[in-house]
């Protein structure tokens, strides 16, 4: 019996499928970033950056000698585009390690958009957890030019990169996965992170100061690193429907409640803010039915050589944040996450539907207060 | 071989076994709950208790080694075994879905070329080999198991926590009353599994002079409940995804929102559970069929009930359009024959039950 019990457990291990049709490291090619964009006949054309194993470049980046092996693939699909990659790609091509994924404009605005994004998200190995950024000009380029510059790998460099760009409130740190979640919930819209790749900035700084009126493509800086990333994308129903600049964005993950460290320009004054998050948010109707968005904005600002003026200072944020939220209002989005607080006082998801918040949201009016703190620290 | 279930182990077994299929039940196969499952897991909870506190009343009644035992006493033969082949069949059914469930996970996460044989069979061979070790055997490895489960969960929800949004717990009844309710009766069918274990454990010496149903069961459908609400946290609700297991999976394993550390003690927690699912449910299969036919042998009857599990399981009976619909009947398939053949006897003799029938 015991016999037949060894038997047996060897018999059982022999068929685990973990020996026998896992696939191993070296046979998968795993890319870093992916790229999307639409081409000319409209079809869909997939980049992607993959790490060579054990490659060293000697510092010659000519054709062929790079230590990432750049691959593109068009097709009517996402899937017949990823088949192409899948044929191209020497080896078995997963998208589980993907740090960045990045759309082009043309295609987020593109009604071939949302079929695009809900393939990624019901891949059998997701890549949902990359960063998602939208491009102005081609995402391949973007897909090309992620270079390790200062001495990280590419992956390890996009992660730190972001982080650093987040706490800065350059761009919203939305991943994939965010983005999709929000995209298809009954709650606010989603933002993607906005770039661009440009080898020069423009001669001179446009006349705004610190981020205002700042766009990737605007961005006054030439580096080897080619690729800015700097605003957000704003979409509606699955289509990308208009952009924010670094101010606005700043502002928006403010209102977001996400702690961010930002400079903003008071007339020419340099000053530096910190958000501290939204008190008192109140979203109701009011006696004739129009819908009001109430709430108080925190921040402290940083007293560095010369105190600024702060009466001053909290009216102009608070014109500047009543201007975004207009701007959302004409473009018909909803980033802020104002749905969220306002669905609490529903009891069930078909009710909150009926209520139809978007178009409520549209017509609302705002009754917004800035506080700030002055500090030295 | 006699299968026998030691009381002393039972409660760590069903903790872990009914736990992992009750989670895998309304969280996988009911999306459509949405931010609310976990009040469905609550008012299944609710519906339960009547179920353990019966259980627990018929036992403290009974001298008997085993519920079991004591109801083929009570109720006569026949009827004992024709339950007993009902509850055979259920769990043994219960067994496919686990498997196959567990088999769409490794697919999913590494092996999306296998064929459902190549992960059916193993599986479930595992499972046969451990439940031929006896009831002893599964629940001292449940009750080992168990000691890692909390830790293995606080070091998720630490490394979540910064990703849980309470806002996407709203609205609060997220699909409406008339789903939760029918999520409940859902959910309580897989919680039922609770009492099915406790009829076949048998009074050992280690047993706890506490070893009650009743008290187990409240506690893994409200810690369930719990683990559920943090789940909502996670997502907010959709209505316009498509609602497939594999699309709840990736929510539940790999989301995307929270860090990826958090992936390798959730698969642990999760492969775990349930291969302990699979493995608790062959045995009691099995268990219930040696009381039916109480000349087969336990390895025969391990093997029989194996047998069946892995044919469901291949078949689209383990899938999740059947697995939902016979959720709804369940907890009546469960609940009935059990009070039908526990109510009489504590009726009959109040608190003591009535003597043997002859």
């Amino acid at each position: 019996m015991r016999a037949g019990k060894i038997i047996a457990l060897l018999l059982a291990v022999a068929c685990l499928t973990g020996c026998e049709s896992a696939r191993q490291v070296e046979s998968i090619a795993f890319a870093v970033v992916l790229g999307a964009d639409l081409t000319e006949d409209e079809n869909i054309e997939l980049t992607v950056q993959i790490p060579k194993s054990g490659a060293q470049s000697d510092g010659d980046e000519g054709e062929g000698n790079s230590d990432y092996l750049i691959a593109s693939a068009r097709g009517s699909t996402f899937t017949d585009a990823l088949m192409g990659l899948d044929i191209t790609v020497p080896r078995d091509l997963s998208l589980t390690q993907v740090k960045l994924l990045v759309v082009s404009e043309a295609l987020a605005r593109h009604e071939k958009f949302f079929n695009l994004a809900e393939s990624l998200a019901k891949q059998q190995q997701t890549c949902s957890s990359a960063y998602f950024a939208v491009c102005r000009g081609e995402a391949s380029a973007i897909v090309r030019e992620q270079k390790p510059v200062i001495g990280m790998r590419v992956s390890s460099g996009i992660i730190a990169m972001f982080e650093h760009h987040r706490t800065r409130g350059y761009i919203t740190g939305a991943n994939f996965a965010d983005f999709y979640y929000q995209g298809v919930s009954v709650f606010s819209d989603p933002v993607a992170i906005l770039c661009a790749a440009t080898k020069t900035g423009p001669e001179e700084p446009s006349e705004e100061h610190a981020l205002d009126g700042m766009t990737p493509e605007t961005v006054a800086a030439e580096s080897e690193n080619y690729n800015e990333y700097v605003g957000a994308a704003l979409f509606r129903d699955g289509l990308m429907v208009g952009i924010l600049d670094g101010q606005e964005t700043c502002l928006l993950n403010a209102v977001r409640g996400a702690p961010v460290f930002f400079n903003y320009s008071l007339e020419g004054m340099p000053v530096s803010l910190q958000s501290q998050g939204v008190r008192d948010m109140r979203i109701g109707e009011d006696e004739n039915g129009e819908t009001r968005v109430a709430f108080s904005l925190q921040f402290t600002v940083v007293a560095d050589l010369k105190a600024p003026p702060v009466e001053t200072l909290r009216e102009t944020l608070r014109e500047d944040l009543l201007e975004l939220l207009r701007l959302c209002q004409r473009l018909q989005v909803e980033p802020f996450g104002f749905a969220e607080h306002r669905a609490a006082d529903f009891a069930s998801l078909a009710q909150w539907q009926r209520y139809d918040w978007k178009e409520r949201f549209v017509r609302s009016s705002f009754d917004v207060e800035v506080n700030i703190t002055v500090t030295d620290a | 071989m006699k299968l026998t279930l030691p009381l002393s182990s039972v409660r760590a077994l069903a903790i872990v076994a009914v736990s992992s299929r009750f989670l895998m039940g309304i969280f996988l196969d009911m999306p459509w709950l949405y931010n609310a499952a976990w009040l469905s897991a609550l008012g299944a909870t609710l519906l339960c208790a009547p179920l353990g506190l019966l259980i627990d009343r018929f036992a403290r009644a009974n001298d008997a080694r085993s519920a079991l035992e004591a109801l083929e006493a009570h109720s006569g033969r026949l009827l004992t075994r024709c339950v007993s082949m009902l509850f055979c069949l259920i769990c043994a059914y219960e067994t496919a879905v686990t498997a196959r469930v567990l088999s769409n996970t490794v697919r999913h996460v590494a092996l999306s070329e296998s064929s459902a044989l190549s992960l059916l069979l193993p599986l479930l061979l595992a499972a046969m080999l451990a439940a031929c070790l006896n009831g002893q055997a599964v629940g001292s490895a449940a009750r080992v198991w168990l000691k890692f489960v909390p830790v293995l969960l606080l070091i998720v929800v630490l490394i979540q926590a910064k990703s849980y949004r309470l806002q996407w717990l709203f609205p609060l009844l997220g699909p409406g009353l008339e789903t939760l309710a029918d999520g409940a009766v859902g959910g309580a069918g897989w919680l039922s599994l609770f009492a099915l274990l406790w009829l076949c454990a048998q009074r050992d010496e280690g047993a706890p002079s506490r070893s009650g149903a009743l008290l187990p069961m409240l506690a893994t459908g409200a810690a369930c409940a719990l683990l559920l609400a943090l789940l909502a946290t996670m997502t907010p609700p959709s209505v316009r995804t498509d609602l497939t297991r594999t699309y709840q999976l990736d929510k539940l394993l790999s989301n995307g929102r929270a860090s990826l550390v958090s992936q390798l003690p959730l698969i642990l927690l999760w492969y775990n559970g349930l291969i302990f699912g699979t493995t608790t449910g062959v045995f009691l299969s099995a268990k219930f069929l040696q009381t039916a036919l109480p000349r087969l042998d336990g390895r025969l009857a391990v093997l029989l009930c194996g047998s069946m599990a892995f044919a469901a399981a291949m078949l689209a009976l383990a899938e999740q359009s059947a697995a939902v619909a016979a959720s709804r009947w369940l907890f009546v398939a469960v609940a009935t024959p059990t009070l039908v053949l526990l109510l009489p006897p504590l009726w009959k003799g109040g608190k003591t039950a009535c003597a043997p029938a002859k």
